[in-house]
């Protein structure tokens, strides 16, 4: 077992304020680790030579590796939740139709009520392009198809749907839901609850369907260009 | 900045407690100091009076089957103590990152230490609580650490459950982390007595380094746990107190003769 070396040159004791110092003198130089050279691990084959291990002495005991300058993570928007989507997502949802022709009916499907639980900001976002989207084609559209359309346009596999559901912000995730009532076509319902088996069959137990559909109206929101502001904007208001 | 894990195979010898008093007496010294609680027991973060909130706690970091996992800035609880910040611990989360870790070893071992070394400029020490094994979340922090505190009673059954974890710590240094170095044992609950003196002789002789300062038997660390503050800082003017600052010196020491000189070796080599 490597253990420090007793022979190690004798420094004057300073404890705790040594130890700060050498710290501070060494900042910038060679304090950081690197986490990918220096986990190597060492595997023999049954019943061959295994590789000799150096002698410890003083000169390889701890070997500091060159520090590595750790990459700014990147962080939510302060005072906004919104993010931007990637453009290849905003080229291919569609937009809502308005008028008659945007009507759940228009579709000719059984529409059914569904009762969501939904962020406030969400619900707050929703309302907020219901009526602006209006105003904008002079025709009115209905915030109903647009969460159908999200929902109807959720990615295929589940791997894809908890990659989408990572993409949330948290703020949203996990914010107290409130009951909102909508419709929505009857085939986009059952797929969204079909999906309950296939993420329990996937394992995956921390992803809620609320998770699922407010991951998809995020993302709908988000790839038409729709802010979704933070809570403590919308208690000024 | 240093990460020190106070580690022992053996349960009940007092690891949480000395992880606990030695960030706090850190901390209280002035150095930043990050407290990791990384047994599900969770009680290092009992020992600071605090509870992870659910979905935000080391576990969750270290669970790759969350989609989202919270950030440090989310999960830290800062200024437990002064100038300590502490990774919280859930029983819940913890056990099901192990599981998680055991399906991927290799990259699930370094989860944390990749994590350690993303806030390394931060902190100056780390100290991580670990379960009374050498398995699992236990081997995860070994592999992320710098420096070992074996801690012990000087008893016969925890002397060969040093041994014991002495040569499993030799066994991670040969094949996941060439870095680690077993800094010493510092003896916890110690008394007066023949069987005292000579378990401590006894652990010198097998070549380990045994920490001159012995933490005595006190009936004030219980007290000061069930208030949330470790009892080196709730008694930092009685024995106690000046007891762990002398451990803390002494862990700090070691660890300055160990790393700072080496790599003066190094470089008087390389010229």
């Amino acid at each position: 077992m490597s253990a420090p070396d007793a022979s190690l040159p004798k420094r004057p004791k300073g404890g705790m304020a040594s130890l700060a110092a050498d710290l501070s003198s060494r900042a910038g130089s060679l304090a950081h680790r690197s986490t990918d050279e220096r986990l190597v691990p060492v595997v023999s084959a049954p019943g061959s030579d295994v590789n000799p291990k150096p002698a410890a002495t003083s000169s390889n005991v701890a070997r500091r590796p060159k520090p590595v300058v750790p990459q700014p993570q990147p962080q939510p928007q302060v005072g906004g939740i919104s993010r931007p989507v990637r453009p290849a997502q905003v080229a291919r949802l569609p937009r809502p139709l308005a008028g008659p022709e945007g009507r759940l009916e228009a579709s000719g499907e059984t529409v059914v009520k569904w009762t969501l639980e939904l962020a406030p900001q969400l619900i707050m976002a929703l309302n907020v392009w219901e009526r602006d989207e209006t105003k904008r084609l002079g025709q009115r559209v209905f915030r109903e198809r647009m969460i159908d359309l999200a929902l109807d346009n959720l990615p295929e596999d589940v791997d894809s749907i908890v990659e989408m559901v990572g993409d949330l912000p948290m703020t949203l995730r996990h914010a107290p839901g409130q009951q909102f009532g909508t419709r929505v076509r009857a085939s986009v319902r059952d797929k969204l609850l079909g999906l309950r088996p296939e993420l329990r069959v996937a394992g995956i137990k921390s992803v809620r369907i609320r998770d699922v559909y407010s991951a998809g109206v995020y993302r709908y929101l988000v790839g038409l260009g729709i802010s979704v502001e933070d809570p403590a904007t919308i208690s000024k208001n | 900045m240093y990460v020190v894990t106070p580690g022992q195979q053996k349960g009940g010898v007092g690891k949480t407690t000395v992880t606990a008093n030695l960030a706090a007496i850190s901390g209280d010294f002035g150095l930043k100091v990050l407290a990791v609680d990384l047994d599900p027991q969770s009680h290092l973060t009992f020992s600071f009076n605090r509870l992870a909130r659910p979905g935000y706690s080391l576990g969750d970091m270290l669970n790759s089957t969350v989609p989202a996992s919270p950030s440090f800035e989310e999960v830290v609880i800062r200024d437990v103590a002064p100038n300590v910040d502490l990774l919280p611990g859930d029983e819940r989360a913890l056990v099901s990152a192990e599981h998680d870790i055991a399906l991927d070893p290799l990259t699930g071992m370094r989860r944390l230490r990749r994590l350690l070394d993303s806030v390394g400029d931060q902190y100056q020490l780390c100290f991580i609580d670990t379960p009374p094994k050498v398995e699992g979340l236990a081997v995860v922090a070994l592999v992320a650490s710098d420096g070992v505190v074996i801690v012990a009673e000087p008893q016969t059954l925890s002397y060969t459950s040093t041994m014991v974890y002495a040569a499993k710590v030799a066994q991670v240094q040969d094949s996941l982390n060439p870095n680690l170095q077993v800094l010493g044992v510092l003896l916890n609950k110690a008394f007066d007595g023949e069987e005292s003196t000579f378990i401590q002789e006894q652990l010198r002789a097998s070549g380990l380094h045994v920490f001159d300062t012995t933490i005595p038997v006190n009936k004030l660390a219980s007290k000061a746990a069930a208030g949330g503050v470790p009892t080196a800082l709730a008694h930092r003017n009685y024995e106690i107190g000046k007891i762990y600052r002398r451990a803390a010196d002494e862990i700090s020491d070691r660890l300055t003769a160990t790393f700072a000189d080496s790599d003066k070796l190094q470089e008087a080599g390389s010229r």
